[in-house]
Order: structure tokens, then sequence, then C-alpha cells
């Protein structure tokens, strides 16, 4: 009797684990470079019927198909890097990628972090920046970055362009000054990216950072969530009624094991 | 009377036995490529009962009463194979088969690598650049130039899979999934995380892909739900014959040959 017990327990830990995750897809339906996280369900080993107790037929016993299951977990969460849509917002300082890879930024402690959104601002320093205040990458010829506090340049949010492959140009009164180039990374894998937060990812040690070559970058575009809220409702609503049936599945055992403990009144 | 009560407790064990299927059944009604279970409950060889009782010419002679069954035992396992429902989603990287065959994957356990199959196509890219499922293990791929079965690297590009599962990354390449079928289902042993364990594969057999899909769980939740209710009710039964059989048992022991 334990072993319903057991295997609706799993049954309704792995439904909530993966509620879990559709809320979170949903409270993220209007974060901008949002990725949806999806979780697909797995089943437990399975146990063999030949138990001490049970009367079972000789014959089967030694069949290698003679088990039953034990539940169900979640597998690995895993990111849907599908492309969001783009939305004009007409602010230069907007820039959406449509394609793979993610812009880099260079955080407070100088380490890099990865992001899709592309909602950037301009700061005091005369530097572009995320909101969290990371500045993004922006390579010169040498590989250095120019966007850097008491740099060679000074961006406002009007005066400079971005081109569809990511070069970086200021405009001045002698005309379009080069500054450089967006670094625009790919990391190889679906489940590389740790999400630290503030839309932000970090590689996972050890994976592979390579130059993507696959994008196009817009200017005075932004990318949107690739949450689609029909599909997460519906998802939640099959998790929901899935719950429901563990749970039935539990009170049936409970039911069963009080008819035993009742067997002698 | 002791012999009925054994048999109203094989009622109750079949019973627990059959609702831990469901209850299986039940809680992966929504994994990936689960195909539903059953459990087939045949009763005990009908044994001759007899008896010395009769009395004819002032000695006992055998009185044949006739055939008894001892209850219900556990028979047999029953994997339905049966499509689940192939529905759409976003990712290139989902698969579903439709109509029978599977995918090989390959488990490496450090030691050596083993062979499993799977109708659960939820794949992703792992940090080396492989297709693999949510285990890590590697889907296996048939290279056609080669004709070697080897998993297939993605890095960065995209997918491409026709109707026969002829696969091309970025546009380039030549491979194909490497699905099986089997002469017998009824070989095939469930060891979890959605696998198959099986002998004597057949490789090349004709098979109909589908990316950015993947195929539901072919549980029958109505059934499983009116299969609980039925065992339920079931082992109450059971359970009052055994509370008759036991107050009956009281009776015989207290109340025969009481003085009154």
């Amino acid at each position: 009797m334990l072993r319903l017990l057991w295997t609706s327990q799993s049954a309704m830990n792995a439904q909530q684990e993966k509620l879990d995750c559709l809320s979170n897809n949903i409270a993220n339906v209007n974060t901008d470079g949002y990725k949806r996280v999806s979780a697909n369900f797995k089943d437990l080993v399975y146990e063999s019927l030949d138990r001490n107790g049970y009367p079972v037929a000789n014959s089967k016993t030694d069949k290698a198909t003679f088990q039953n299951g034990t539940g169900v977990r979640v597998g690995e969460w895993t990111r849907d890097n599908k492309q969001g849509e783009l939305t004009s917002t007409g602010l230069l300082t907007d820039l959406a990628l449509d394609g793979t890879g993610f812009f880099e930024v260079v955080q407070s402690d100088n380490s890099k972090a990865y992001t899709r959104a592309g909602n950037f601002l301009t700061d005091s320093n005369g530097t572009i920046v995320d909101e969290s205040g990371n500045r993004l990458s922006i390579v010169d010829g040498q590989g250095n970055n120019v966007n850097r506090v008491n740099g060679p340049f000074k961006f406002n949010q009007n005066n400079f362009n971005v081109d569809e492959k990511g070069v970086v140009t200021l405009k001045s009164a002698n005309g379009n000054l080069p500054v450089g180039k967006l670094k625009i990374m790919n990391i190889q894998g679906d489940n590389s990216m740790i999400s630290i937060g503030d839309n932000l990812f970090k590689q996972k040690p050890g994976s592979k950072v390579t130059e993507s070559t696959d994008f196009s970058i817009r200017q005075g575009f932004l990318e949107l969530s690739n949450v689609d809220i029909a599909t997460e409702m519906t998802e939640m609503l099959m998790t929901q009624r899935a719950f429901q049936l563990s749970s039935s599945t539990l009170k049936t055992a409970d039911e069963m094991w009080q008819m035993a403990n009742n067997l002698r009144k | 009377m002791i012999r009925g009560l054994y048999t109203a407790v094989t009622g109750l064990i079949t019973g627990e036995a059959k609702q831990s299927v469901v209850t299986n059944n039940l809680a992966n009604s929504n994994t990936t490529g689960f195909k539903s279970e059953n459990l087939s409950i045949k009763k005990f060889d009908d044994v001759l009962i007899q008896n010395y009782d009769k009395i004819v010419n002032g000695k006992n002679t055998k009185n044949t009463i006739g055939s008894l069954s001892m209850g219900s035992r556990i028979d047999d396992v029953n994997t339905y194979f049966t499509q689940g429902v192939i529905t759409a989603t976003d990712k290139s990287t989902d698969f579903a088969i439709d109509g029978s065959g599977f995918f090989t994957v390959q488990r490496d356990n450090g030691i050596n690598k083993e062979n499993y199959y799977t109708r659960s196509g939820d794949f992703h890219v792992d940090g080396q650049g492989y297709l693999v499922t949510d285990n890590g293990d590697k889907v296996l791929f048939k290279n056609k130039q080669t004709n070697q079965i080897q998993p297939l690297f993605v890095g960065d590009g995209k997918l491409k899979a026709d109707k026969s599962g002829n696969i091309t990354v970025n546009g380039a390449g030549s491979y194909k999934l490497n699905t099986v079928d089997f002469a017998d289902y009824k070989g095939l042993k469930k060891v979890g995380d959605n696998l198959f364990k099986g002998a004597n594969p057949i490789q090349d057999q004709p098979i109909a892909i589908r990316q950015n899909a993947l195929e539901k769980s072919n549980v029958n939740v109505t059934n499983e739900m009116i299969n609980m209710m039925t065992i339920l009710r079931n082992f109450e039964s059971n359970q009052k014959v055994i509370q008759a059989i036991d107050e009956t048992l009281g009776k015989a022991v207290n109340e025969v040959g009481t003085v009154r």
C-alpha cells in the first residue's frame, strides 16, 4: 500500500514542479528577450511484481516485463531558444537580435554575462548600459572594449548607429566615425546557460562560447518574450488536472489502506 | 472457513497490485511517449474438493463435492503500444514517431555504452553540441555516407528533418535518425526515463517522423479512473467477505457448544 502512496506522491511532486516551470514562463510573458523554459516528464524505474506474498502465476515470474512502474519525475528544464517577436520602439538605444546569439555585457566586477534583452540606455559616463548598469561590449579592431568609462567615445541616446551586422558608428560633425563591433556570442548547447536574473545569463563552466554569425541586428526594435500565453495556459490546465488525478489516486490508496486496517473491527 | 479467508486475501493483494499499475498510468498521463499498462488477473487453477463424511454400510466413503478456485493471482503485465496523440511544439529538437518504431539512444555509464529505445523525442543539444535526451543519453543517427551509427554533432546548427527521418544540420550533411522496430513488442522491457530495453532490433524500417512535435502519453484517463473505482469497490467487497468470514469464525469458536 505504501508503494501506491509513493507513486501518487511522486506524481504530485512532478506536477507541482511542472507548474513552477509554467508559472515562471507566464510571469515573464512581458519580459524583453525572455526565452521560455520547457519541462517534460520521465517515468521512474520499474519494480518486479514477483514479491513476497504476491499471488503470481509461476510461468510469468521469470519474464523481464513482469514489473510495474513507480511513478514519474520531471526531466531537465530546457530553454527554448525560439526567436521572439520584434516590436518597433523608435529608440536608437533599443537593439533587437534577429537570429542566434546573445549580446555580451560586462558586469561591474568585469565578468561577462549574456543577454537577449536589448533595452539599453546611455549613462552619464557616455557608455551604453543595460538597466542594471552592465556595459554592452563593443570591440574595436584590436579587440578592446571601447564602451567603457573614460573611453575614446561618448555615447548619448541618439548619436550612434548600429547596422545589421552589429557595426557601431558614431555620428559627428565630420560624418560617421567607426567605433567598433558588437560582440554577439553563441553558447553551444540548449542548457549551457545559467540564468542569473535581470535577463542575464552566465555560461556554465566548460561550455563553449563562439562568435555568432547567423544574426541581424535591428536598431530601434525590441525582442519580446517568446512565451505564448495560450500554450502555457493549456499546459497549466493539463498539469492542474493531472495533479488532481494524482491526488485522487492518493485518496484511493488511503481508502484502501483504511479498509485493510478495518478488516478487524 | 480458513480457506475462504485466504481466497479473499488474494483478492485484496491483486487489487492492490492492479491499483499500483493504474496509479503509475495516471502518474504518467502527461509523460511524453509513455505507453500505458494493464495487469491481467487470472484465477488459481481449480482444485477438487472431496470428503469422507458420507457413510455407506457403516463405512466412510469418498464423496466428491466439486471443484473450487482458490482466488485470483497476477498473470501478466501488458503494455499497450498504441499511438499517443501528437502535438505540435515549436522546438526543432522535438521529434515524434507517427506509427510504429523507436528512436535509439545510447547511454554511456562510463564502462560501456548500451543502446536503449524510446518513443519520447524531447531532445536537446548538450554542452558538447550533441543531440541528447534529458538524461544526457546521446541520440543515435546513421551517417548515410559511411553507414556508421553515431551520435549527431549539432553544435550551433539548425536541424531539419524530413518525414522519413533524414536529417541535415545547417542544410549540410546526410544523416538519418536511427530508428528501429521490433518483431515482438512483448519482449520490450521498460527501464524508466521513458526508455525501453529490447533484443534483436530491426533496422531500416520505413518510418514516419514529425519534427517540431511530441507524442503524448497514450493513457486514457477516463478508463483509468473507471478502473480505479472498480478496483476500490472490489477491494471493499473483498474486505467485507473477510469480515463476514471472521464473524462466522468467531461464532464457530465462541458460540457453538456453549452451555446456556
